[in-house]
């Protein structure tokens, strides 16, 4: 997750990581090199979704600016799902 | 009072997802019941300051304003500090941190997708039309974000490994340890 951009994943998975990363830092800075890479790869509905998509894991910043985001169990991964209602699923 | 929402740039919310754009209303209409007026407006000039939607200089800052721009600039930054001084901030007023925080993460979110939106499309023209007569019963703060969370996770077209790239770089930025 760090380097992604050295990595092996291909041109469509690091323009979403991209559009994530500009979501974050900055929003109204998103240009057009990172545009233009995301409407080649995505359509008007899958963008919205991405940007829904960053939008619901954002919700992590509340746990973090609260300080409760300690692991579940740390010796091992948390398991997460997501129901049918899209409601998170932890442990 | 949150007055983020009647705008052309979340249009392709409306569109693509409107099930979301209604749960990010019901989050902002949660927080104008929840918190005093005075507060929101705060918050509201707070957030968008930070972001560069709102020009001029910043207020003065209060334990309030600090724990705002930390948590979005770059929330692993907030320590210990920022929420102890900004709770005792909002003990005075009767409100927990917890909610506060809620709060800021729908105004938070709301600023950054009409930025986000207002780069990625072309102006639709025209503000969104209002799509009901009647406001739904509003909810309590906790529940109405946990819907925005739970209405963006059924949308469809994502691939679940795309989604979950996705989390794991929200979490990587975020340093969130859950």
């Amino acid at each position: 997750m760090r380097a992604y951009e050295a990595s092996r994943l291909d041109e469509r998975a690091r323009a979403a990581l991209r559009l994530a990363d500009a979501y974050m830092t900055d929003p109204g800075g998103i240009g057009p090199d990172l545009r233009s890479a995301v409407r080649t790869h995505f359509t008007a509905a899958e963008t919205v979704e991405l940007t829904a998509d960053v939008l619901a894991f954002s919700l992590q910043k509340v746990t973090v600016a609260l300080g409760i985001d300690a692991p579940v169990d740390p010796e091992r991964l948390t398991p997460l799902a997501f129901d049918g209602a899209g409601r998170s699923v932890i442990g | 009072m949150c007055t983020m929402i009647d705008d052309a740039t979340l249009a392709p919310l409306g569109r693509y997802a409107p099930e979301v754009l209604e749960a990010l209303e019901a989050s902002l209409a949660s927080v104008a019941e929840t918190l005093p007026s005075d507060l929101v407006e705060e918050l509201e000039g707070c957030v968008q300051r930070t972001l560069g939607i709102r020009a001029g200089a910043p207020g003065e800052r209060t334990p309030l304003s600090d724990l705002v721009e930390q948590y979005v600039v770059y929330v692993p930054g907030v320590g210990d500090d920022h929420r102890e001084r900004a709770a005792e901030a909002l003990a005075s007023r009767d409100l927990s941190l917890r909610t506060f925080v809620e709060a800021l993460y729908a105004v938070d979110q709301a600023c950054r997708q009409r930025l986000a939106h207002a780069q990625l499309f072309e102006p639709d023209g025209g503000p969104l039309p209002r799509r009901r007569v009647a406001q739904p019963a509003v909810r309590p703060l906790d529940a109405a974000v946990r819907g925005l969370h739970a209405a963006a996770m059924r949308l469809p077209e994502i691939d679940p490994v795309t989604t979950e790239l996705v989390r794991l770089r929200c979490a990587h930025h975020h340093d969130c340890h859950l």
